[in-house]
């Protein structure tokens, strides 16, 4: 007995030997891993591999040992040895874990702009720092490559699209009134605050199956969820006045908020003289609704919705009249439009186990145009001449009521692996009436309505083959009950991670869209235009710079034509084109010290023959070239800041009625489209100032579109008749109503430090 | 016979949990000296998994857990390149949540709260505003358990001096912080050598630089 607790207490207290233990940690491509925690388990042996990836240390346990290695980002391997000798060499090869921060994106075709991803190109502010963008959603995308300078007209022009080939979509629901109402050859804005959206992500192509109908481009937002605290806000402008308040709930589990901005821009065309006259300034009032609120840790439930009431009425010179060359009898057109636009969307996002996820939405809106056109003689009455009959006293009612909803299951599985599904379903109803006034009857023309139920299904999984290779293949069905067919489009991309900060990507897509209400009006008989996208893109990210180049070709089928011979009002699906180009985007924040700047580049050939052309050629909405620089700089100690963007593009083309009029029958379509305006260059400059006046943070800004005054010329506006029979109709150019634009404001923002948000508010 | 063999079994049991409880200790104070030497991420890390490495074998123990997500913590601040922070940080943040399952205190607390402050680092312009106020969220708790640790103020301080002026911070908010959290150094009398005691040499510091 004696001896066995002597014995037990021997092995116990006197038998220690040391073993030393060394190796390398290298991961599985064989580069050495530095700082791996390499440990034995239970005991505090171990050791940190060094620069070379090895390590040593000797330790004091007996016989068969577990020695474990960890490494932030790396799967943990663990390996049983027997201590039979006094030196033992132990090596591990550690896998990198799947890991969304470090898995590739595939970046073919998309601009993304977020503070919560990786590797995005903007941060969420940048949306509303670049300069010359006026507070627009849509103003910093235009400094993006792709997108083309088309600043008269209504939408989002890329890649050789028109406007109404780029659709927006906010929280996964398609929005029907994206912009303000527009007046023609002015452009409109976009409709939505920008500091209501924490990611934007901007696809020039080849994007997800998730969205549908926009032959260009998507535009996909996503809303802020709470805010971090309740908050007032106030601001004055040179163009309105506005104020809000959000409210946090004590538990933090739930917050509203109510927002009013009145805009009038009357006294700022007192002030600096407009080339056109106003006879109602542009006036907007808008409420601004929202409540959000946390359903569960993982749910949250959010609506965010307005109200808004547009009008403007303005008068420019009547083209036609002018070729009277006669200033006796110079006309004036007004286009008058007061707009009402009702927005609600409602979203639902939870998460269940198993790796589950719902994304739901439903989105309600309504929109109502009364427009007048008149033709006003020097008196400011209408006029009486009847060459402008039929022309000179039109009322246009549009409008148009939208309901849809949107459900997206997601699983994920294993390592990144992620399955996608879902539907949609949207109903809107669209209707115009035009009504003719003249001085004694009045003649309504038959009222235009359009019912469309329309119905998608889409799948899509995300496929991780390690952290390097990933693929997206999807899929997408829709049915238009007012064309009365289906179809069918694969989405499929790819990306290849070819070093750490290096990647290629590919994509290609399908995509479908309806015509345009105009010619659904006219002939309901139709089929959907098509693009087929193919794009290679290639991205460098080193710390603080990303250089993109990237390469595209898209091929346009089935495009409306509106003078083809023996279809029905002459509308039928014939037209073709195509667009192709390079793109170039740089950015870097470390160049030049505390100046954050980026460049890019578009190169775009493209073709088209479609609408009333007389055959292919380079649309009047595409620039060959277009370029932008932009720059931000803040001074962080004086609480000052000044951002800039430069943009120029080539000359886009334009109808000369008077060598190529496609209104005419023997027109010679060897000269159709062969002119082009002058150069469009652009400066946007814009300061502001941060300051606390007692408790509120308060931001002033100065911007200024265009000081140096470069003439900006769209395109041109002929004479719909030779009215003094010299044989050549007038033309004018269509030009901005003003060569500057200048904005000074100020924003106040109580009870919470948004400083930094405000300082970017309209800059 | 049967009564030797038991005090010579309690004896060796003795020994075992005393030589456990030393070589915890020694281990514990190896390290933090390791820990007071370390400057480059590096060194912060070899002396986190050292940490980490006690905390395997000691489960019950919140202090290795609690130096291992401080070495952590310090290493994210000192790496200069961004990308790697976050990740740095969750490994730190899921350690000071396994030691606040051991017990729930205002020391854990405050590393709460470091850990938070340094993600605004990655990118100050986007992240000031949300990782600011989550850090104060867990000094106001901290506070709630213990208003003299000198440490609440130590970091209350430093969050000020780093935040320009007219977002709310500036030198004048900080000093009078840096100054309170003094007075609390000095009436701070660590429980025993391994408890947390640091901040005490930066407050000093940043003070000066305050009074500059």
């Amino acid at each position: 007995m004696r001896k066995i607790i002597f014995l037990l207490l021997f092995t116990a207290h006197f038998a220690q030997g040391q073993t030393k233990i060394s190796g390398k940690v290298t991961d599985t491509k064989g580069e050495a891993l530095t700082g791996v925690n390499i440990a034995v388990k239970n005991s505090y042996d171990g050791a940190t591999s060094d620069v070379k990836g090895e390590f040593s240390f000797e330790t004091n346990e007996k016989d068969s040992i577990t020695i474990s290695a960890t490494y932030i980002g790396y799967l943990p391997q663990e390996k049983r040895i027997m201590l039979s000798a006094k030196n033992m060499t132990v090596s591990f090869s550690l896998k990198e874990k799947m890991n969304e921060l470090k898995a590739v994106v595939i970046s073919a075709g998309s601009f993304e702009a977020s503070d919560e991803k990786k590797g995005t190109v903007l941060k969420a502010l940048d949306i509303v720092t670049t300069a010359g963008s006026n507070g627009d959603s849509y103003g910093a995308l235009k400094t993006l490559p792709g997108a083309q300078q088309t600043n008269d007209r209504e939408g989002l022009f890329v890649r050789g699209g028109t406007g109404t080939e780029t659709q927006t979509f906010i929280d996964g629901t398609w929005v029907r009134n994206a912009f303000s109402a527009s007046i023609p050859d002015l452009g409109a804005r976009g409709r939505f605050n920008p500091f209501i959206f924490k990611g934007t992500v901007f696809s020039t192509g080849g994007y997800s199956a998730l969205y549908g109908q926009a032959l260009s481009s998507a535009v996909i937002l996503e809303t802020i969820d709470l805010p971090e605290r309740s908050s007032a806000n106030f601001n004055l402008s040179s163009v309105g006045i506005g104020g809000s308040f959000q409210q946090l709930s004590k538990s933090k589990k739930s917050s509203y908020g109510i927002g009013y901005n009145y805009t009038n821009l009357t006294p700022y065309f007192l002030l600096v003289k407009q080339n056109v006259h106003y006879s109602q300034a542009p006036a907007v009032h808008q409420v601004d609704l929202n409540y959000r609120v946390k359903t569960s840790k993982t749910g949250i439930f959010k609506f965010y919705g307005y109200v808004n009431h547009t009008a403007i009425d303005i008068q420019r010179d009547n083209v036609t009249s002018l070729d009277y060359g006669q200033d006796s009898i110079r006309y004036e057109d007004e286009f008058g439009i007061k707009n009402k636009n009702a927005y609600a969307n409602f979203s639902y996002r939870e998460f269940f186990g198993k790796g589950w996820k719902i994304n739901a939405g439903a989105c309600l809106s309504s929109n109502h145009d009364d427009i007048v056109l008149k033709v006003l003689n020097q008196n400011g009455q209408i006029t009486s001449d009847s060459n402008f009959k039929y022309r000179e006293d039109l009322h246009i009612t549009n409008g148009n009521l939208l309901a849809s909803g949107k459900v997206v299951l997601e699983k994920s599985l294993n390592n990144l692996n992620t399955i996608r599904f879902g539907g949609e379903y949207i109903y809107n109803e669209e209707k115009t009436l035009a009504e003719y006034v003249p001085l004694l009857a009045l003649v309504n023309y038959v009222p235009s309505r359009i019912r469309e139920n329309f119905a998608a299904i889409f799948a899509e999984s995300d496929i991780y083959i390690t952290n390097d290779i990933a693929g997206k293949i999807g899929v997408r069905g829709e049915y238009s009950a007012l064309l009365g067919k289906m179809n069918v489009m694969p989405r499929i991309s790819a990306a290849y991670k070819i070093s750490r900060k290096g990647q290629f990507s590919v994509a290609y897509g399908m995509f479908y869209q309806k015509p345009e209400l105009t010619y659904l009006f006219q002939n309901a008989n139709l089929n959907y235009m098509r693009a087929d996208h193919y794009i290679f893109n290639y991205q460098y990210q080193p710390k603080d710079r990303l250089l993109r180049i990237e390469a595209y070709y898209k091929n346009y089928t089935s495009l409306i034509k509106t003078n083809v011979a023996g279809a029905f009002k002459g509308i039928a699906n014939t037209g073709k084109g195509y667009a192709r180009g390079i793109e170039l985007f740089y950015r870097d924040k470390k160049l030049i010290k505390g100046i954050d700047f980026w460049i890019s580049y578009s190169l775009l050939d493209t073709k088209r023959d479609f609408l009333n052309y007389l055959r292919s050629v380079q649309p009047d909405f595409a620039a060959t070239h277009t370029a932008n620089l932009v720059f931000k700089k803040f001074w962080v100690k004086q609480m000052f800041g000044i951002n800039g963007t430069y943009t120029f593009s080539t000359g886009r083309p334009y109808i000369n009625y008077n060598t190529s009029n496609p209104n005419l029958p023997n027109a010679d379509a060897g000269l159709f489209m062969t002119d082009k305006t002058v150069a469009y260059h652009n400066f946007s400059l814009s300061a502001n100032y941060i300051k606390t006046i007692r408790k509120a943070f308060t931001v002033f800004v100065l911007s200024v579109n265009n000081p140096f005054g470069f003439k900006q010329v769209y395109g041109y506006n002929y004479a719909a008749k030779d009215l003094n029979s010299n044989g050549i109709l007038y033309s004018k150019a269509v030009t901005p109503p003003a060569r500057q634009f200048i904005f000074v404001g100020m924003f106040m923002s109580f009870g919470i430090d948004r400083t930094q948000e405000a300082i970017d508010n309209n800059l | 016979m049967k009564s030797f063999i038991t005090t010579l079994f309690s004896l060796f049991l003795c020994t075992v949990v005393f030589a456990q409880s030393e070589q915890y200790s020694n281990a514990m104070k190896a390290y933090l000296l390791k820990l007071k030497d370390a400057k480059t991420p590096e060194s912060f890390q070899a002396a986190a998994n050292g940490f980490e490495r006690i905390a395997g074998s000691e489960q019950k123990e919140w202090l290795p857990k609690y130096y291992a997500a401080f070495c952590f913590i310090m290493q994210a601040m000192n790496t200069a390149d961004k990308d790697k922070v976050d990740g740095i940080l969750d490994q730190a943040d899921k350690l000071v949540v396994d030691a606040l399952m051991i017990t729930n205190n205002d020391e854990i607390l405050c590393l709460q709260s470091l850990s938070a402050s340094a993600r605004i680092g990655v990118n100050p312009m986007t992240r000031g505003m949300k990782y600011g106020q989550i850090s104060a969220g867990f000094l106001a708790k901290a506070k709630e358990l213990n208003p003299d640790n000198p440490r609440i103020y130590y970091l209350e301080a430093t969050a000020k001096y780093y935040t320009p002026k007219a977002f709310g911070g500036g030198k004048d908010k900080a000093k009078e912080l840096f100054e309170k959290a003094v007075v609390a150094y000095s009436k701070f009398k660590p429980a025993n050598e391994l408890m947390p005691d640091w901040g005490a040499e930066q407050t000093m510091q940043l003070l000066e630089e305050c009074r500059k």
